[in-house]
């Protein structure tokens, strides 16, 4: 009866078929087709190129080469003295990029400009009366934020409904400069750049400046508090994506 | 055998391959297009239904792999130690785990978006939240590309253990390593383990079959073990150790006395003594192996006496072979399949399974009630014959000697009618015909035929003499009955073809010379009861018989019951059975129906269905 390792010791004992590897793979990629061949001929595209840069790579090893570095002594062409610019061109960009910052003024922010949403986009028209015929209810197809002290108005007379389905009271925030992301809790909706009324109904959409519950992370102001609450855009739009991610401002 | 048979675990693909099945199946297997003019709602439900497929996928496959690997709590644990051992019991569970826990956080994500997708206002949005459902979920089975690639590793493993049963009869091999178990192995099995002359050539346990009293045994090679303690102890000792702990089986420990495997006689005793608590209740033999090289009785003096005190003070018993010269390989191995049977049968005895056994078994032994001796009874012709006896000339002719004298088979033809029991000898070999006078004789057979007829005699004659025959009354009365049988098939006239008139009665019995007066004073008392009971009332009960008698020709002629009322025991049932024909009277009255049997159609073009302006064929819904 075969058992343990009977595999490797029949291949050790007979060997396997000269054309072993390339049966496997040949007699598959005449079968397949359809999604699986997409997939299969994507794989095989990258699989190729990375053979072909080993490949390149091994001959160049044997090729002798050009020494780059070495600088001619002596006197320049002029076509090669300016190479000598480089230093400069990098601290004048500097420059204007500090200039631009100046600028910018108060709200500098990772996302300056904000698509318009219309009304129609954001509310959708909630039909009421006995004959359907009353419109002026209104429901938030965005995802928005309620906080935790809402309470509804009696629903005969609530204008604006927030589903609970899209209603979101966490966010992922991405640290600039730690370069981490944290899921945290959201305060509030600090501003909604499309309009105040947003801003008053919570509404999440990409560029809405958020305040962030940030106790988890421990950050400490210059004077020894410890921070809470810390601002962040939303960089995405969470109505399309399911959550919300945001920049937090620093 | 079955029972412990991992092989039919389904392959677990890489991660990346796993998700290109799941979402290829999606893509398969459920719409790809939208049209211009699908409803936002169609849409929706288009973009829910691949999010849910997907997820179905998911859970189908990772349901599958969670039921198919064995639970460590499940199975015997012989072999739950034996996976632990090999792939360590909290990495396995721990992939398990993680499995599970994808799984049902896949299955929350595909709830969460289908949420979502309710509120999709835009195509754009609906696919967008697809999207980003299916990627969630493929994000999540990618974090599991180690549990996956680990059990496919278990799995691969698992498939390729030899299949033991450990409830069966097993003779186990133990010892160090080198001493020759796998060389045993291979002389009474017929398992091609591999032999070599180095140390752990056996790697894991294997296992061989052989026969031995018509019985299926199994034998296990085990790795060496080397005599250190159990925490330091490599996965290959462990195996071994593993199966000497769990196994009810009979165990050989092997042992070189011509320490060509490398370990001291002493060493291989203490190793002995170190692993004897595994040994517990288990038939245990100390197999001495390579005896053309060296024998017992060539070992120094000290190591003699510790072999022979370990035979003595545990009762172990201790045989020789060699595998080289094949010397007492069999002697070995059936002495050790003989002690195993005994102590298996003796442990069932013991075990309180036996009772249901026993129950059923039970040989009644009468009690002796005198002392008269009661000898099987064998008759006297028998006794007197002579045993039968191949080689003498005058034996028995048997059927076979009869054929060889006749011909040989083939040609003799074998006498049938010799041996028939039949009153006369004589009738042997006549022929019974099959066919005489045009009639199948055996629809005449009847072996009883003789009794019948003397009983029916017998009766006959009780009868007789009883004068059962003599009164001409039964004989009447028999007459009759079949009479009336026998009118039974024939057409049979009508009481009305048979009325007569009083006048024609009257003058018919007249000619016979009877009293007629008696019929016509029933007939003319009748009319006058009747002018009298003129105004009587018909439900008025009289229990006196003229009064009855009265109602009664009353009634033949005019009284009509309401059938409607038939069989109702009161008013309420009453009320109910009106009810209920009022409602099923109202449909066909709605049309106009005359009864139930009419079909009728009144109005075949109606006129309001008929009166718009519009032509045929503009709308199809009418």
């Amino acid at each position: 009866m075969p058992q343990n390792e009977y595999i490797e010791k029949a291949i050790k004992k007979h060997g396997r078929r000269l054309d072993y590897e390339e049966r496997n793979s040949s007699a598959f990629a005449q079968k397949v087709h359809g999604i699986r061949a997409k997939l299969y001929n994507k794989k095989r595209h990258a699989e190729k190129i990375e053979m072909k840069k080993k490949i390149k790579q091994h001959q160049e090893k044997s090729v002798k080469q050009k020494d780059g570095q070495g600088v001619p002594e002596g006197a320049l062409p002029t076509y090669l003295l300016d190479r000598e610019g480089q230093q400069r061109a990098k601290l004048l960009s500097n420059m204007v990029k500090q200039k631009r910052k100046e600028k910018a003024g108060k709200w500098d922010v990772p996302l300056p400009k904000v698509r318009g949403i219309a009304e129609e986009e954001v509310f959708k028209v909630v039909k009421t009366g006995k004959n359907r015929t009353k419109q002026w209810k209104r429901m938030v197809t965005k995802a928005t934020f309620v906080g935790d002290g809402f309470t509804r108005k009696p629903p005969k007379y609530e204008r604006f409904i927030r589903p609970m389905a899209l209603r979101y009271k966490k966010a992922h925030v991405t640290h600039p400069e730690l370069g981490a992301t944290f899921h945290l809790p959201i305060i509030s909706v600090k501003k909604n750049p499309q309009s105040p009324l947003y801003t008053q109904l919570g509404v999440l959409t990409k560029g809405t400046v958020i305040e962030i519950n940030v106790s988890e992370l421990g950050l400490v102001t210059t004077s020894g508090k410890v921070v809470w609450g810390k601002y962040a855009q939303v960089t995405n739009n969470p109505e399309n994506d399911g959550c919300v991610n945001a920049v937090l401002l620093v | 055998m079955a029972l412990y048979n991992f092989k039919r675990i389904q392959p677990i693909p890489p991660a990346n391959d796993f998700l290109d099945i799941v979402l290829s199946k999606t893509q398969r297997k459920t719409p790809t297009v939208i049209h211009k003019n699908y409803k936002i709602g169609r849409i929706r439900q288009f973009y829910m239904r691949k999010v849910k497929f997907t997820q179905d996928s998911f859970e189908e496959k990772l349901k599958a792999m969670l039921e198919e690997f064995p639970k460590l709590d499940e199975i015997h644990p012989f072999y739950s130690d034996l996976m632990n051992v090999l792939y360590d019991k909290d990495h396995y569970k721990l992939a398990l785990g993680q499995i599970n826990t994808a799984r049902h956080i896949i299955d929350q994500v595909a709830k969460e978006y289908v949420r979502l997708l309710k509120f999709g206002d835009s195509l754009y949005r609906c696919k967008q939240l697809k999207k980003a459902a299916l990627g969630r979920m493929a994000t999540i089975m990618k974090r599991q590309k180690d549990s996956l690639a680990y059990l496919e590793q278990v799995r691969q493993h698992l498939s390729r253990l030899p299949s033991i049963d450990p409830n069966t009869r097993t003779l186990l091999i133990c010892g160090y390593p080198n001493v020759g178990k796998s060389s045993f192995m291979n002389k009474i099995t017929r398992a091609d383990v591999d032999v070599q002359p180095y140390a752990f050539t056996t790697k894991s346990l294997f296992v061989g079959h052989m026969d031995y009293k018509y019985l299926r045994w199994q034998v296990i090679d085990t790795p060496g073990i080397l005599d250190h303690p159990l925490e330091q102890m490599n996965t290959i000792e462990m195996q071994s150790v593993t199966a000497l702990a769990h196994l009810r089986a009979c165990i050989m420990f092997f042992m070189d006395l011509s320490e060509q495997c490398g370990y001291s006689v002493k060493d291989q005793i203490t190793l002995y003594q170190n692993v004897k608590p595994l040994f517990v209740n288990k038939p245990t033999f100390i197999v001495i192996n390579k005896i053309d090289i060296t024998r017992p009785e060539d070992l120094p003096e000290d190591e003699q006496l510790m072999l022979k005190e370990i035979a003595e003070k545990e009762g172990v018993q201790i045989v020789q072979l060699s595998c080289y010269t094949d010397e007492g390989v069999m002697d070995v191995r059936n002495a050790a399949c003989d002690k195993l049977l005994a102590a298996r049968v003796d442990f069932k005895l013991r075990g309180n399974k036996i009772n249901e056994v026993i129950n059923k078994i039970h040989l009644a032994e009468p009690l002796a009630r005198d002392d008269i001796p009661r000898p099987p009874v064998i008759p006297e012709q028998v006794k007197g014959r002579p045993l039968y006896d191949i080689k003498d000339p005058k034996r028995r002719q048997l059927e076979r000697d009869l054929e060889a004298n006749g011909g040989g088979p083939g040609v003799y033809n074998i006498d049938l009618n010799k041996k028939y029991q039949l009153k006369n000898d004589g009738w042997k070999y006549d022929v019974v015909p099959e066919i005489m006078n045009g009639k199948n004789v055996m629809d005449f057979v009847d072996p009883e035929i003789a009794e019948k007829l003397d009983a029916l005699e017998r009766e006959e004659e009780k009868f007789t003499a009883e004068g059962y025959y003599d009164s001409a009354e039964e004989m009447v009365r028999n007459k009759t009955h079949r009479a009336s049988k026998m009118m039974k098939n024939r057409p049979i006239m009508p009481r009305t073809a048979i009325t007569k008139s009083i006048k024609e009665v009257e003058e018919q019995l007249g000619q016979l010379g009877l009293d007629t007066s008696a019929i016509r004073a029933r007939s003319l008392t009748r009319k006058r009861k009747r002018s009298e009971t003129d105004d009587m009332d018909i439900d008025n009960s009289q229990s006196s018989t003229q009064g009855s008698r009265s109602k009664s020709a009353v009634r033949s002629k005019s009284a009509v019951r309401d059938r409607s009322v038939a069989g109702l025991a009161d008013t309420k049932e009453l009320k109910e059975t009106q009810k209920r024909k009022k409602l099923s009277q109202r449909k066909p009255n709605l049309f106009a129906k005359v009864g139930e049997s009419d079909r009728s159609i009144k109005v075949k073009r109606p006129k309001h269905l008929f009166s718009s302006k519009m032509s045929n064929g503009k709308k199809d819904w009418r």
